[in-house]
């Protein structure tokens, strides 16, 4: 049984607007095992995004980490992230826990090479010592991402590259300095379908060649079903089902996730409509009082709208937040 | 790039095609009246002007003879026959741009003023000739043709540690003849070493000279510069404006009908160049030489020449001169002296010269022109060192023009215009004869000039400086800054001596105090500046004089005079200067703000106001004429005529003056040299040619 | 790096065509104005008539437009055209004069550069604090002050009150004449006095005419820093775990094309609004004397100054679009 690389523990994050205050994410907690892929799943705005920067206290003004834990364990030693100084959670950041983004063209300086970007990923952390010895290493971790002709390449800029090449760039420096977690933010969305397939297949490789825990953050089911060990389902800012892939997606408890996988047509059967979730996700400045999914439920009772629903195991490994369960 | 090719070919059609309509375009000078042209006024036999001391009848010769005055004054007649093939008509005048040149700015033409300008210009008698210019005065006065505003004064700002200034109308002050309270503070100016200290005149001033050779130099700074670094032949001293004093000619003497002159030149004069430390000994052959190439080189400056013949003008040695005072017939005048001159010896004594000579120049004039000394005081007229100017090809002219006698010979060696290579040595490297020296300049910043070593009237300094009370100005420093306020901080941190201050800064300046001494502004100086307006006399319904006279009753002067001139300009009611010959108050319209009178003038001249529009012009940027243009469009348009007031750049202004086309505009005059003739003939004369005037006095 | 090259090249080739076009319009536009500046330059209301037949002549001014033009061009090229105004050769005049200007817009870049890009910065990281709000408001008052009335106010100050400027003459250029700068040349040839006295000179009528520039500079350089710095690829560099210093040389280089593009404008700026500094401070520059060439319809110094400013403003751009080239390698094309 392998331990709890990452605990997450009542994590609540803010952001103060002109419009109001933001509550995007509240109490999120949950564990990630070492060597698994975890993905979370949820709609856009369900506040998945920003589960993923706070870990490492990359949120930015007006957004502020409010409350919550992040336990991180390597071997043996137990750091709470959100309590580290400036300088110390920067050598964390992509050193032990790395990133991955969504859209690969905005993840790049456009300016500089990406030989250069590479190298800079392995200087700021003492791995090599000026920017031009890091260059050959660069062509190297090209090469391990399978991007074409890395010698090339390397002195490429961002704009040279297509969507596909600058992404196994990003899964490069991601890896270039042998993390323990890499979190993947809608790592395909922004990529061709056949291209998604390559680099999830990549992501995979990595995961075999180097034993990295993967964080995945999607909105696609799909990319769930490939990828993922262990599942936990976000709705508005909120944790609502936690479990095992397959058992997710063989029985789903939460009446949202349940909206969820019926929503996704089944190619082989004929459909007469497309099966949605009635209503539309709700504002964060005024979240609804009580479970935030009570206004689009099917099975309300009198007491979702008053009390906050807890995560609650109902089978082995297998968590939901729901009064009715 | 194939873009890129496509704009620039776009933009060079349009560069082409803007040319090229430019080219269609550009003017022809139209004659302005659509109208019909002037009909010629009755023919009157005569003028007839009474004066407080004469009576001036002038007309046709065979009409005028008849004419009946009464015989209580002394009568002057005029006759006089016109040419009427080389009169240019006015059209023509205004086609070819000669307004201002060969016609006065008014294109106004009246036979019987031009007859008397004629006359005025080859009489010598002075009385006579002021008769002439009275006459002139009311004739002009009445037709108004010109709107005389009045005469400026002139403001001057300096501290008082500077004594013994004086005033001449067309000269600035030598600076040699002023000195400083030795106690006078020192200040650094911050040009090089150069301070300001009792033993140095800083100038506080604006713009450049045109130019440092006399010959191309038309304009005050030019002139102010030369009377201080050149000699002329003759000079006014210090305040004298009537009588002529020797400077390089120590006598002069004429024949009977004024038409050659002799100079004799003072000896041991030399030119000092300071940037090589060499000197050039100064004869009559340099005065020929300066002079002709004054005439060569064709600036406009030059117009003043045209009242002699060089070509005919020389320079002679002592011996050949003798000789022609032997034949007899020279005469000479000066001070209480005058008389026919038989020898060296008399005309010398005549003068209280008995020092050395170097040569004779003889100048020769196509006809009389009385105020020709008073062209020759001018500093373009300084002579210059033709060894200087000519360098080694010196030797090699000065005999192909047999010394001096040939003038023609030099024009292998001076070109016309200012490419001429002796214009360009003496614009970039000016030599000196006067008191001073420039040593130093830097254009548009500063000019530095010294006491010149080697000036032949310095014994005059060792007299006035030698008991030591007072401060001699050994350097003379022109500071250059355009701008008025800067220009008066320089004043007022004693950085400068002088100052050229705006009128309207006039609070600024005043009650200053400097270590101990005060400032000094004088405001009453009257200038022979005339600020005046032109009609357009060839136009209606300018071509009427009732219509000139009731717009002159329909100018609020008192309030231009306090509004525009802080009461700074003395009215005057045609353009002759208080005090010069010719100015009366005689038998004149003083014109006042009379509108009731302008209003009935003009239903007497029989025509309807508001059929008329007057476009009111001045130059931009001369705010003083900006404000008399807004006054009279004022009260022009309370007469009933619909006025504009549009401003013009400087070329353009002179440019629509010169082919008559315009209404009205505002103008100064600054006389060149002190003779009346310098007022009525560019202001008044109507380019009729004669082919005879005669003057007869009874 | 090739393709550097040939866009260099390319840009290069654009030059020539584009100082000809300029030069044309001015020509045809001076050209344009319906009157004859004969007169004018003959001098005045009282030239007379040979006087003035004589400069029609030597100008070229009966001639048709395309003979002018050339023969101005050509003349002013080779420095043959005497001007009718001065009487010096027209390239001359304006020889001596420019080094006047140009080193006025030196000492004015400079001060936009060390005012206006820290200023600007630390507007941007201290943003929305008061830091921020006082420069701000800096900007703007800069950006409205009339540079005539800085010029007094400053004058007062540090020659009436505490004299150490002065307002006449300018100091001479040093003996070794390097790139015809004298301030930098005399630095470069170790002539401490000389240099000192270029600075004394020129610090304070630099100071006023950048003052105005330095205003939009700060405010480019805030905004363009702060645009630069909200940009994606900058989480990413957090990401990546480096360092804030590290992350601001990123923002900062993204952050230089809008900034150079207005420093190149600024240089233009700045010899334009030279007249009026000159003026005040009484430096003898080209700003006054391309403005009363411009009154007195003197055409040859018209299309001299034309001529030079648009070398100046074309060599400005090719510098700025040289540096574009360097920083940002999608313009490369």
């Amino acid at each position: 049984m392998s331990k709890k690389i990452l605990e997450v523990k009542n994590l609540t994050v803010h952001f103060y607007t002109y419009a109001g205050i933001v509550k995007a994410i509240e109490e999120v907690s949950f564990d990630v095992f070492e060597g698994e892929t975890f993905a979370l799943v949820g709609e856009t705005g369900c506040g998945k995004s920003v589960t993923a920067r706070a870990i490492t206290q990359l949120i930015e003004s007006p957004g502020r980490i409010v409350r919550g834990e992040v336990y991180y364990n390597p071997d043996g030693e137990r750091l709470n992230l959100l309590e580290l100084p400036d300088e110390e959670i920067r050598t964390i950041r992509g050193n032990d826990i790395a990133y991955i983004f969504q859209d690969p063209q905005s993840s790049l300086d456009p300016l500089y090479n990406v030989g250069y970007q590479v190298s800079e990923s392995l200087f700021v952390h003492g791995r090599v010592k000026s920017i031009k010895d890091g260059i050959k290493k660069a062509v190297n971790i090209l090469r391990t991402v399978l991007l074409p002709d890395p010698e090339r390449r390397v002195s490429n800029y961002p704009h040279e590259l297509s969507g596909g090449m600058k992404q196994r760039v990003t899964i490069g420096i991601g890896i270039s300095n042998d993390p323990r977690i890499l979190i993947a933010d809608e790592p395909t969305t922004a990529l061709d379908v056949t291209v998604q397939a390559q680099i999830l297949w990549l992501i995979k490789e990595m995961k075999k060649r180097y034993g990295v825990t993967v964080i995945l953050i999607t909105h696609d089911m799909g990319v769930v079903a490939d990828m993922a060990d262990r599942v936990a389902v976000m709705y508005a800012g909120k944790i609502v089902e936690v479990a095992e892939v397959t058992e997710v997606f063989k029985n789903p408890v939460h009446p949202y996730t349940q909206g969820l996988l019926k929503a996704v047509p089944n190619p082989l059967k004929k459909i007469e409509r497309l099966e949605t979730i009635p209503g539309t996700v709700p504002s964060l400045i005024n979240p609804p009082s009580g479970c935030r999914f009570h206004p689009r439920c099917p099975e309300i009772s009198k007491v979702c709208k008053e009390k906050i629903p807890e995560l609650r195991e109902v089978k082995k490994n297998h968590f939901v937040a729901c009064h009715n369960r | 790039m194939r873009k890129q090719l496509w704009i620039l070919l776009l933009v060079g059609i349009l560069a082409i095609g803007f040319a090229g309509c430019a080219q269609e375009e550009k003017p022809k000078a139209t004659p302005t009246p659509a109208e019909t042209p002037t009909p010629t006024p009755t023919p009157v036999p005569a003028t007839v002007i009474e004066t407080d001391t004469a009576f001036v009848v002038v007309g046709e010769k065979g009409k005028v003879e008849s004419v009946e005055v009464p015989t209580t004054k002394k009568v002057i007649r005029v006759s006089y026959v016109v040419d009427e093939e080389n009169t240019k008509s006015i059209e023509e005048l205004m086609d070819a741009g000669l307004g201002f040149g060969a016609i006065n700015p008014a294109f106004w033409r009246n036979t019987d003023f031009d007859a008397l300008v004629k006359a005025a210009r080859f009489e010598t008698n002075p009385e006579l000739r002021t008769e002439l210019f009275k006459a002139m005065y009311v004739i002009a006065n009445k037709e108004s043709p010109l709107l005389t505003f009045g005469q400026n004064r002139m403001m001057r700002t300096y501290w008082d540690w500077v004594e013994g200034r004086y005033y001449h109308p067309t000269f600035t002050e030598r600076y040699d003849l002023i000195w400083e309270n030795p106690n006078a503070p020192s200040v650094e100016i911050g040009i090089k070493d150069y301070k300001n200290d009792a033993n140095t005149l800083v100038i506080g001033t604006i713009g450049w000279p045109e130019s440092f050779d006399p010959a191309t130099t038309y304009e005050t700074f030019g002139w102010e510069i030369w009377h201080q670094i050149g000699d002329t032949l003759v000079t006014y001293w210090k305040e004298e404006t009537e009588k002529i004093s020797p400077d390089l000619a120590v006598a002069w003497a004429h024949n009977k009908d004024g038409t050659e002159w002799y100079f004799v030149i003072r000896g041991d004069v030399v030119a000092y160049d300071p940037w090589n430390d060499k000197t050039y000994p100064i004869d009559a052959t340099d005065v020929a030489f300066s002079f002709w190439r004054v005439q060569r080189i064709g600036h406009s400056v030059s117009w003043m020449l045209d009242f002699t013949d060089l070509s005919k003008s020389m320079a002679m040695t002592e011996d050949e001169f003798k000789d022609v005072l032997a034949k007899g017939g020279i005469y000479a005048e000066y001070g209480e002296k005058s008389g026919e001159v038989k020898s060296m010896d008399d005309l010398l004594a005549m003068f209280d010269y008995s020092g050395t000579t170097a040569g004779v120049y003889k100048l020769v004039l196509p006809e009389p022109y009385a105020p020709i000394l008073g062209i020759l005081t001018d500093p373009f007229l300084s002579v210059l060192p033709m060894e200087y100017l000519l360098g080694d090809k010196y030797e090699e002219a000065l005999a192909a023009s047999n010394n001096g006698k040939d003038s023609s010979a030099w024009e292998a060696y001076v070109s016309e215009g200012e490419e001429d290579a002796t214009h360009q040595l003496m614009h970039q490297k000016p030599v000196c004869t006067g008191p001073y020296c420039v040593v130093d300049y830097e254009e548009n910043s500063y000019i530095v000039a010294k006491m010149n070593p080697y000036y032949w009237g310095k014994s005059l300094w060792d007299e006035m400086y030698a008991d030591g009370s007072k401060a001699k100005h050994e350097t003379v420093v022109w500071v250059i800054n355009n701008d008025a306020v800067s220009r008066i901080n320089l004043f007022k941190t004693g950085t400068v001596d002088f100052v050229v201050a705006p009128p309207e800064q006039i609070e600024s300046v005043k009650g200053l105090e400097f270590q101990g001494f005060n400032s000094v502004v004088k405001t009453d100086l009257l200038q022979p500046v005339i600020t005046y307006g032109v009609f357009n006399t060839y136009k209606e319904p300018f071509n009427n004089p009732k219509v000139r006279q009731a717009l002159a009753y329909a100018v609020p002067y008192d309030q231009i005079i306090e509004t525009v001139y802080s009461g700074n300009l003395e009215r005057n009611y045609a353009a002759i200067p208080i005090g010069w010959p010719g100015y009366t108050e005689y038998g004149i319209e003083k014109y006042e703000f009379n509108m009731a009178k302008a209003k009935q003038l003009l239903e007497e001249a029989g025509i309807d106001p508001t059929k008329y529009s007057i476009e009111i012009t001045y130059n931009s940027g001369n705010s003083a004429r900006e404000k008399i243009s807004a006054l009279l469009q004022n009260t022009w348009s309370q007469l009933g005529f619909q006025c504009t007031v549009s401003s013009l750049e400087w070329p353009v202004y002179l440019s629509k003056g010169e082919h008559g086309q315009y209404d009205y505009y505002t103008i100064g005059w600054v006389p060149d040299y002190l003779d009346t003739d310098n007022w009525v003939g560019p202001l008044y004369y109507g380019a009729t040619e004669f082919k005879e005037v005669n003057v007869q006095i009874e | 790096m090739a393709e550097l090259k040939k866009f260099l090249v390319r840009r290069m080739l654009t030059f020539i065509p584009t100082i000809i076009g300029i030069t044309l319009i001015v020509f045809a536009i001076a050209y344009l104005i319906p009157a004859d500046p004969a007169r004018a330059w003959a001098g005045g209301e009282k030239a007379s008539q040979k006087a003035i037949e004589l400069v029609k002549e030597r100008y070229h001014l009966n001639e048709p437009w395309y003979d002018q033009y050339i023969f101005l061009i050509t003349g002013l090229i080779k420095n043959e055209i005497i001007d009718p105004r001065t009487s010096n050769p027209v390239m001359d005049d304006v020889g001596k004069r420019f080094p006047v200007t140009f080193q006025l817009a030196l000492f004015a870049y400079f001060f936009v550069l060390a005012i206006g890009i820290p200023l600007g910065l630390i507007s941007a990281l201290k943003r929305d604090t008061a830091i921020d709000t006082f420069v701000r408001i800096f900007a703007l008052i800069g950006v409205s002050t009339p540079v005539f009335w800085l010029g007094y106010i400053l004058i007062y100050i540090f020659f009436v009150n505490i004299r150490i400027i002065n307002l006449a003459g300018v100091p001479p250029s040093p003996e070794i004449v390097i790139t015809h700068v004298p301030v930098i040349d005399s630095l470069i040839t170790g002539n401490f006095e000389l240099f000192r006295q270029h600075v004394a000179r020129f610090w304070l009528p630099g100071f006023v005419l950048g003052f105005m520039g330095a205003g939009v500079v700060a405010r480019f350089v805030r905004n363009s820093f702060l645009e630069a710095i909200s940009g994606d690829y900058i989480e990413f560099l957090k990401a990546k775990g480096v360092p804030k210093l590290r992350v601001y040389r990123h923002a900062m280089k993204n952050s230089l094309v809008p900034i150079i593009t207005v420093l190149g404008l600024q240089f233009g700026v700045l010899l334009s609004g030279a007249p009026i500094t000159e003026t005040v401070f009484g430096l003898p520059g080209i700003g006054l004397y391309a403005v009363f060439s411009i009154g007195t319809l003197d055409f040859p110094a018209i299309v001299a100054v034309t001529l030079l400013f648009a070398l100046v403003y074309v060599i400005a751009n090719l510098i700025v679009d040289i540096f574009y080239a360097v920083i940002d390698p999608r313009v490369r094309y």
